[in-house]
């Protein structure tokens, strides 16, 4: 909220600075947001009259005026607004002045007459986006002092952020009210409103069919107003100041009252009214034109304002465009009312809105504010565009107001939960100063009844916020936590186990990247049969469906990076994917990565080759083996969607499939813009139980030498290895610790159609030194089982 | 000069002028070998009359030994030469640049988190999590934030067709400990969070922690306690400006914003927002089958961004999305 500091002080005024004040208010949960100065300097503009004015003698659309400014001898002026006319008090921008936009008044000859300044529109003082004409000052300024000190410029504007909770802020007196009880200083009284409410002025009936929604409603007719009547500059400034634009001499007093007192208040064309007024919900699919143009469709839970045909304004949120005052309007209605809040929350958002006036039904007007502010505004517009009032109507329904509340606070409570010494007293006389009625019930409780501005005043608990906000934050104490220390342990040891696997990526090259949890559409399908989750509101198309798969993030981030000249990718993201079950969906956390490019960095002494997939399973492979797990992992060949067939494997712990490796399918690169590179991709699930590091148990080794034997092998090329190494396995020699590949070759000397394989063997005994018979034995017992299971020929 | 003279200072010049290790045992074997020169003297000793046979003796093994003592000079001298030869034939560009393995990165995210969560470790705080996808009542119900309550309005939610929606917050992850855990609880709850809301300082997706420490008998005064050790160890500045002011939170009340004083290049100095906490609301612990009169509790909350972006000093949000690598590959857990 945007409101005047001079307005403020009008009504409680503390020794503080503009700057100290604002932090006051920080401190005391209304935060500042921001101060800006109310005007320019304007140095150089100065009132002054037009004595004289006489048309241009070689122009039609310009006048020459002679300016009054206080001093002896005129200033001449050329000016061309329409508004221009004798004895109009003017601002004059004098010569030597620099205008907010930048514009500098110098002597001039206008079509040959002298012109020594210019007269000045609201626009170019930079007091109005936009200004018809010269702006007219009120006659009783006194000629030749400045503008600055005339209009009262001199003021600060303060932007405060008020939490939902502090509606009661929402308004010069709010706000003035807990800089009154801040820095105990005395607060303003109400401005008093005399009405001369006159009998012969008619006055409209008023049926509130919803009575729980509108518990209170005043009304009144003005009629004879001159709703043409200018807007006086010193309530145009107090708007602008606050942030409202200035539309006619009604709406302004509307608004002004507003941003005074907190009421939001409405005014209607009593001619475009047929009849009494009713506060009821809408019929469903009524039609109504909103005061912004816009035609709505209502429904049946939103409150409305009407006459005996039709809904003229959406209740506390905005009115009708037909029934708005213009400036030709002669009788009005003006309306305040109370509307509860819990009816009003939510209904400006169905339409898109957000007005003053909702925002503050939303969270709260005072209920007893409501005919105080009608008096109020009915004066201001008897003062300022004449008229007779008309009997107030006022349909309270009391059983559906807001009660007071008596609260009881516990002042040992309070100190409990604050850690802070308290005494009664001084807690009762916190809660006087804030307008409650206490009342002490025992040496340790009070009673307290809130006023009816404070809507979050309502428990025990409220009141101890109250406590510690009129204390100060700052000026509690502060004490240590106490902590156990199996707490610490057990605490450290919770968040360790992803982070290691983090950190063991990062140490074999890895990029950890962080993609968004929604994506395309079409992007979610691309590895699944199955549709993602689809957002109902997405923030944009791209990001609209929650992923299926962590791939097409990692996918597009790869993308983006080989358009930026980057030669090698090794991303990896710890994330969640999303999949749609019968009943619900299941998040479901994964380790995902996406390997491209080149294997390593380039280097004066090393050729470079692109990244493959036995790269990546040897990444895996560690991992698995730094996780020790990997005795139980198995890599199964397998197809997947998205995936080339001839390049995918299963991934499988103790059997179950927990994830997936494989190259990208052709049309899926390109699709990612990453045709003709090979694309290398993993997932695997994981839980933190999974990752916590499995007890090391130490194991001797024999003392014994090995012996190393090697094996040259004619197999189908078809044939996995994984095949060669299972039947051995599946021998179970005791004395053989170890068979690794170190050889496949195709080509000169082996038949087509078949792949040589070596194989390396390492036996070892721990009770012996191996013999040659027994060498040759289990030798043989493999090359026979390999040529029994997988029809494998020794070579040479 | 006698013939033994003559003989060392022909073996001198010759021993002088070897310059190599193969000349120079040609001239030992020429003169000390067997057959050599001076062994021959040698062996010339005993046709001496006895009485100078001693002092014959003593000259041809002094120049003996002279010789030895030139040869292995020399010998020591050609040795040096050859090996600072072979090295000098090897010696390599040091200069060039060495064979290194690609370097991985951490995201900026995950150090930070992993700072915070070793951080409030400290403290008797572990890990929790729940699911992104929420239901109002998680979200939104449980946490006082009824239907039509302004402070939705604040959280742009995304929602599904369902009625289910992506959690706005990590606040519901209190809710759900509070269901399945009995008091004294000390939780902090990490994770992913979304608002309806993209520009330079808002992404849809963004990353919260959550703490709730519910206990017989903890205070305002102890949340702040543990809410300036916090700062002041992520900052590693004890020095570091802190403040608390009066808030809004629909599940604390108390409720506090938390400011640190923020020092740009120049100097000046600004209070910067980097978290929200306070005493768990009454009416949390009703939803949640807590008895108030028994226990009091404190939450805090924090944008992992943010206190990165401090940290580090990035500028724009949106780069901790983009997994642009010139960003990535700056983090490291050095610091």
């Amino acid at each position: 909220m945007k409101f005047s500091e001079q307005w403020l002080r009008e009504w409680a005024n503390p020794n503080a600075t503009t700057e100290q004040l604002g932090q006051a208010l920080t401190m005391a949960g209304l935060e500042l947001d921001g101060i800006e100065v109310a005007a320019a300097a304007l140095d150089g503009v100065v009132v002054a009259r037009i004595d004289a004015i006489e048309r241009h003698p070689d122009a039609d659309k310009l006048q020459v005026c002679s300016l009054n400014t206080g001093a002896a001898k005129p200033e001449q002026v050329v000016c061309g607004a329409a508004n221009a006319r004798l004895g109009l008090t003017v601002a004059l921008a004098t010569v030597g002045t620099t205008l907010p936009n930048g514009l500098q008044i110098k002597a001039a000859e206008l079509r040959g007459v002298a012109s020594n300044g210019m007269l000045c529109s609201l626009a170019e003082l930079g007091l109005a986006d936009e200004a018809e004409g010269i702006l007219e000052l009120g006659s009783d300024l006194a000629l030749g002092q400045s503008l600055h000190t005339a209009l009262a410029l001199d003021d600060q504007i303060f932007d405060i952020d008020l939490t939902p909770n502090r509606a009661d802020c929402l308004s010069i007196l709010g706000v003035a009210r807990e800089v009154s009880a801040l820095y105990q200083v005395a607060l303003s009284d109400m401005p008093e409103s005399i009405v001369a409410e006159q009998a012969d002025v008619a006055s409209l009936s008023v049926t509130v069919e919803a009575q729980d929604a509108c518990p209170r409603y005043c009304g009144r007719i003005i009629s004879d107003i001159d709703a043409s009547a200018e807007t006086p500059v010193w309530m145009r400034e107090r708007l602008r100041r606050g942030g409202i634009r200035s539309i006619n001499i009604v709406v302004d007093v509307c608004n002004y009252v507003m941003l005074e007192l907190g009421q939001p208040m409405h005014a209607f064309d009593l001619d475009a009214l047929a009849q009494d007024i009713q506060v009821r919900y809408a019929r469903d699919a009524e039609k109504l034109k909103l005061l912004d143009g816009n035609q709505i469709t209502l429904k049946a839970d939103q409150l409305v304002i009407a006459d005996a045909d039709k809904a003229l304004a959406l209740a506390g949120i905005m009115g009708g465009l037909d029934s708005a005052v213009q400036s030709s309007s002669r009788q009005i209605f003006l309306e305040s009312a109370f509307f509860d809040p819990i009816t009003i929350a939510g209904k400006a958002r169905m339409f898109g809105l957000h007005t003053d006036s909702s925002h503050r039904f939303e969270r709260g007007v005072d209920p007893q504010l409501a005919p105080i502010a009608l008096d109020r505004a009915t004066a201001l517009i008897q003062q300022l565009a004449g008229g007779r009032a008309g009997v107030k109507t006022e349909a309270m329904h009391a059983a559906s107001m807001p009660q007071p509340v008596e609260i009881m606070l516990d002042v040992r409570r309070a100190q409990q939960r604050l850690g802070v010494e308290l005494t009664l007293d001084q807690v009762k006389q916190m809660f006087v100063g804030l307008h409650c009625e206490v009342r002490e019930d025992s040496a340790t409780r009070l009673s307290v009844m809130p006023p009816s501005y404070r809507f979050d005043m309502a428990i025990e608990v409220d009141l101890i916020e109250e406590i510690a906000r009129l204390i100060g934050y700052d000026q509690m104490p502060v004490a240590p936590l106490p902590t156990d220390a199996n707490a610490i342990l057990a605490a450290a040891s919770s968040s360790q186990s992803a982070y290691r696997l983090r950190q063991e990526l990062a140490a074999m090259g890895y990029n950890e990247a962080v993609t968004f949890s929604f994506i395309e559409a079409e992007y979610a399908q691309v590895f699944s049969a199955q549709a993602g989750k689809a957002l109902a509101n997405p923030i944009s198309a791209d990001l609209s469906t929650m992923r299926t798969s962590v791939w097409p993030g990692l996918c597009l981030a790869a993308s983006y990076n080989l358009k930026r000249q980057q030669s090698s990718i090794r991303f990896v993201e710890l994330g969640r994917k999303y999949l749609p079950e019968a009943e619900g969906i299941s998040h479901c956390d994964v380790v995902a990565g996406l390997v491209v490019g080149e294997a390593n960095p380039r280097q004066w002494s090393q050729s470079t080759r692109n990244l493959d997939f036995y790269d990546v399973k040897g990444d895996l492979e560690s991992i698995f083996e730094e996780l020790g797990v990997s005795s139980r992992i198995r890599f199964q060949s397998t197809e997947a969607q998205g995936l080339h067939p001839g390049k995918t494997v299963a991934i499988l712990l103790d059997g179950d499939t927990i994830g997936t490796l494989g190259v990208l399918h052709p049309e899926v690169a390109s699709q990612f813009n990453m045709a003709e590179r090979e694309v290398i991709v993993f997932e695997f699930e994981w839980s933190l139980d999974d990752l916590k590091a499995a007890r090391i148990v130490f194991d001797t080794w024999s003392k014994y030498p090995a012996v190393n034997r090697d094996l040259s092998l004619l197999v189908d090329e078809e044939l996995p290895v994984q095949a060669l190494l299972d039947a051995i396995s599946g021998l179970h020699i005791a004395s053989l610790q170890q068979v690794e590949v170190f050889s496949i070759y195709q080509g000169e000397g082996v038949p087509s159609s078949q792949k040589s394989i070596s194989l390396s063997l390492i036996l070892q005994d721990f009770s012996s030194t191996l013999t040659d018979k027994q060498i040759e034995q289990s030798v043989s017992e493999i090359v026979s089982e390999l040529q029994n299971k997988c029809k494998a020929q020794l070579r040479n | 000069m006698s013939e033994l003279d003559q003989l060392l200072q022909t073996a001198s010049e010759q021993i002088t002028a070897a310059d190599n290790l193969k000349i120079l045992d040609d001239i030992r074997v020429h003169y000390l070998g067997k057959k050599g020169v001076v062994t021959e003297q040698l062996k010339t000793l005993g046709k001496l009359p006895a009485e100078e046979r001693k002092s014959a003796g003593q000259r041809i093994n002094q120049v003996k030994h002279a010789i030895q003592a030139l040869l292995e000079e020399r010998g020591k001298t050609l040795q040096a030469e050859a090996i600072a030869a072979k090295l000098a034939s090897e010696a390599i560009d040091v200069t060039l640049p060495g064979r290194r393995s690609s370097r991985g990165s951490l995201h900026p995210v995950s150090i930070t988190l992993q700072r915070i969560q070793s951080i409030f470790a400290n403290y008797g705080f572990s890990v929790a999590d729940g699911p992104e996808i929420e239901d109002d009542f998680h979200n939104f119900e449980a946490l006082n934030i009824p239907p039509h309550h302004p402070a939705r309005a604040m959280h742009d939610t995304f929602y599904f067709d369902d009625g289910l929606l992506l959690r706005t917050h990590t606040s519901s992850v209190q809710i759900r400990t509070m269901q399945e855990q009995a008091p004294p609880i000390r939780i902090i709850a990490p994770g992913r969070v979304y608002r309806c809301d993209s520009d330079v300082t808002h992404s849809p997706m963004f990353h919260q922690v959550e703490g709730l420490c519910v206990d017989p008998d903890v205070n305002f005064a102890q949340l702040k306690g543990l809410v300036i050790e916090f700062l002041h160890t992520f900052f590693d500045n004890d020095q570091l400006g802190i403040r608390f002011r009066p808030s809004y939170f629909p599940f604390t009340e108390p409720s506090a914003e938390v400011d640190i004083e923020w020092r740009d290049k120049d100097g000046n100095a600004t209070w910067l927002e980097v978290m929200g906490c306070g005493m768990v609301h009454p009416n949390v612990f009703d939803k949640v089958g807590i008895d108030n009169n028994k226990f009091s509790g404190f939450a805090f909350g924090l944008g992992v961004e943010r206190l990165a972006m401090l940290y580090y000093g990035v500028r724009d949000l949106r780069m901790f999305y983009e997994n642009d690598l010139r960003f990535l590959q700056q983090f490291s857990e050095r610091g």
